[in-house]
């Protein structure tokens, strides 16, 4: 599975730590961790929680498209 | 000071990771069971001494036969046909039929006919067990058809 670069970046942008985000979805740093090294495939209920903390759609996040 | 939660406090990653070392403690315990009757059996220990081991293993497998069949699965690689049952039974048997060979007295009629018969009611009880999932399966494909025509 490829890294969610997109995540990571939109992590960044938001100037969240993995943490943060973790604490806002609800989950823990590891599991967020593991998504964005894409070690963790994660349900749609979290990557909506995901995209709502980060302000984007399932698209941006999670689409693999050709030029990922 | 709290040290117990109704809730679930893992979230989804850490419940699979839960569940899958779950998963490989039970096979472990299970291949670990089976061992342990197996090898007392063979040192033709008395009854007492493995009855309780074997009680445990059978419930365990009635529970693990019962649930698969209930939601009509089978199993990961082994398809569900006459020719898997049938080696499947075959192999079965044969162990049966050493176990009993170098257990016992040594007698290879004896080993033998007890093979045969253990191959022969695996079998029938494997064919039924095809049986039973393939009408369960059919049923859950079926709902799963009615629900998309709603």
């Amino acid at each position: 599975m490829a890294k969610n670069l997109q995540m990571k970046a939109a992590r960044a942008q938001k100037d969240m730590t993995q943490g943060d985000l973790a604490e806002a979805v609800g989950v823990s740093r590891q599991t967020i961790n593991a998504i964005e090294k894409g070690e963790y495939n994660p349900t749609i209920k979290l990557c909506r929680a995901i995209c709502v903390a980060l302000g984007k759609t399932l698209d941006d996040l999670f689409w693999e498209g050709e030029e990922r | 000071m709290k040290f117990f939660s109704r809730e679930n406090q893992l979230d989804e990653m850490q419940e699979q990771t839960q569940r899958k070392t779950e998963s490989t403690g039970f096979w472990l315990a299970w291949t670990g069971l089976l061992a342990a009757f197996l090898i007392q059996v063979a040192m033709d220990k008395p009854l007492e001494n493995w009855i309780a081991e074997c009680l445990v293993f059978i419930v365990v497998d009635i529970y693990l036969v019962v649930s698969c069949l209930k939601n009509g699965i089978w199993d990961r690689h082994l398809r569900a046909n006459t020719g898997t049952n049938l080696v499947s039974s075959i192999v079965i048997g044969f162990v049966v039929a050493m176990l009993t060979f170098f257990a016992g007295y040594r007698y290879w009629p004896g080993a033998l006919i007890t093979g045969l018969c253990t191959m022969l009611l695996c079998f029938v009880a494997l064919q039924f067990c095809v049986k039973l999932y393939n009408k369960r399966h059919s049923e859950l494909e079926k709902e799963e058809n009615e629900d998309e025509d709603d």
